[in-house]
């Protein structure tokens, strides 16, 4: 009888041990979250700027319509044309226009609208996060990490730069207009519109 | 009387521990208490984090206890194997490595005990709940912006690290060269890690002016060093000449931005990020489950221009 028991104890008491021992995970997930696969932002700015922010140019509001609200009734073109990353104040949005050069200055293009307005067309300083968030469409929690998610920032940022900054700095000049798009951040605490600065997706100039 | 055999006692102990932990398993549910394990209580920034959690987690009706991982990988898997035997019901968690902590991460998930990220990330989608980060990255972006226009594109610099298994150093290093390497007159003579420890920050500024003696600003990763890199300019008297920049938005780092010691902070919200994070908490205790697995919180730069709106109050 004791016999019986100690045998029934040992089948007993192995499983528990290995069970305890051991970190037991289907070989599906093992594979997926130990994957070598390096991401490219490069290759994602790159698809993105042909596909989702090619769209968003297209379906751009217009600045005669976003900024006399953002004058009057700032927290309606952030509802409706903003775009926030978490917790934060900062609002990114892409939107077109266009008007004349007035000046080309060491930084930026400034631009006198159609209704008046002026804003800097960044022609320096292309940093930030405005294009990536600016469009809405790229999703943080596609992302395994912080750094990919900004690596995309700094591969759009290069592609406004090679892609219409280069040519407006080369070919702009005063009394040519422009017709461009470009993505702004905006802070809730300060919608001063005298003081819009977009960083540039698309542009054509036309001599004045 | 017959002895009993000792293998015979130790097959029926094996049982019994086994039982017990199945048995454990089910137990998270009759605690009331959170965790808040932070990577390291020597840094005041890190202290405000916990107690900040911490707190946060008692007003909810928690009861909470703050572990310290002493920046010690080891330490920590010690605490998440302490917390799950212990039946917590919730991790606030500042993790020590954001590879090596995904693990800790994961053992609490399978024992049902959900984690919450705070300030530093892991490298998983979905080991933690969700993880609330400062955008490191974006705010040195702003700052190596400033930090162009201070120096007015040209100049030589340092860098100082943090510590380099945080993803937080390379953020933010990795922003503030996004910006700074794009123009070629700004000349980088030195990077050294001081593992954002003040004391460490100074020693390795000392050593670099030893061999560098035309520096004229120097970027450090957070404020404790900022403070110890300033504290080596003014021994060798070149606080007139060298601009320091640091991380965080510290008090006496912001006291220094206004009185002209510091050029420029970039300044993070710990208590915001703890009491949401405790908050989150909560939210997922009481049956809440679509989280984002990632939610950045705003940094802001702080200078002499804007300094004012963000001095203490005390």
């Amino acid at each position: 009888m004791n016999k019986i028991i100690k045998y029934i104890l040992v089948i007993l008491a192995i499983p528990a041990v290995v069970y305890f021992s051991l970190d037991i995970r289907k070989l599906d997930e093992y594979k997926a979250e130990n994957t070598d696969i390096k991401f490219d932002a490069t290759e994602f700015a790159a698809q993105f700027w042909d596909t989702q922010l090619a769209d968003c140019i297209i379906k751009a509001p217009d600045a005669n319509v976003v900024i006399p609200q953002l004058e009057f009734n700032p927290e309606t073109v952030f509802e409706k044309y903003g775009h926030k990353l978490g917790i934060s104040k900062t609002y990114y949005l892409i939107f077109r226009g266009s008007g004349l050069i007035e000046a080309v200055e060491e930084e930026f293009l400034l631009v006198r609208t159609d209704d008046g307005t002026k804003i800097q067309v960044a022609t320096d300083f292309i940093f930030g996060n405005a294009i990536r968030d600016g469009s809405g469409k790229i999703d943080i929690n596609q992302f395994i990490n912080m750094t990919d998610f900004n690596n995309v920032s700094v591969a759009l940022n290069k592609l406004a730069k090679d892609k219409v900054v280069s040519r407006l700095k080369k070919a702009a000049r005063a009394g040519m207009r422009i017709e461009f798009t470009g993505a702004t951040e905006l802070n809730e605490d300060n919608t001063d519109i005298s003081n819009i600065r977009i960083i540039p997706i698309a542009a054509k100039l036309i001599d004045g | 009387m017959k002895r009993t055999n000792p293998l015979y006692l130790l097959l029926i102990l094996i049982l019994i521990s086994g039982l017990a932990g199945c048995a454990g398993k089910n137990k998270n549910e009759a605690t009331n208490k959170i965790a808040v394990v932070i990577s390291t209580l020597n840094n005041p920034w890190f202290v405000v984090l916990a107690e900040s959690a911490a707190g946060r987690a008692e007003e909810l009706g928690y009861e909470a206890q703050i572990f310290d991982s002493q920046n010690d990988p080891a330490k920590e898997a010690e605490h998440f194997e302490n917390i799950v035997a212990m039946g917590y019901r919730a991790i606030l968690f500042n993790p020590t490595d954001a590879d090596g902590s995904v693990l800790n991460v994961k053992r609490a998930k399978a024992a049902g005990i959900p984690t919450f990220c705070m300030d530093r990330e892991i490298n998983s989608r979905d080991a933690a709940t969700t993880q609330l980060l400062s955008d490191n990255f974006t705010g040195c972006v702003k700052l190596g912006q400033y930090f162009v226009k201070q120096l007015n594109k040209t100049g030589n610099y340092v860098e100082i690290l943090g510590l380099v298994g945080d993803n937080n150093t390379w953020n933010r290093s990795n922003g503030f060269h996004s910006v700074v390497d794009e123009f070629p007159g700004l000349k980088m003579l030195a990077q050294q890690t001081a593992d954002f420890d003040r004391n460490k920050a100074m020693d390795v500024m000392e050593t670099i002016m030893q061999a560098n003696p035309s520096i004229d600003a120097v970027f450090c990763g957070n404020d404790a060093m900022a403070m110890g890199a300033y504290q080596a300019v003014l021994a060798a008297g070149k606080s007139d000449k060298i601009k320091v920049f640091g991380f965080d938005g510290a008090d006496d780092v912001v006291r220094g931005v206004a009185e002209g010691k510091i050029a420029a902070t970039v300044m993070q919200f710990p208590v915001l990020m703890a009491r949401t994070s405790a908050d989150l908490a909560d939210e997922y205790l009481k049956g809440k489950r679509d989280f984002k697995t990632k939610t950045p919180v705003e940094v802001v730069l702080i200078t002499p221009e804007n300094v004012k709106k963000y001095l203490p109050q005390n």
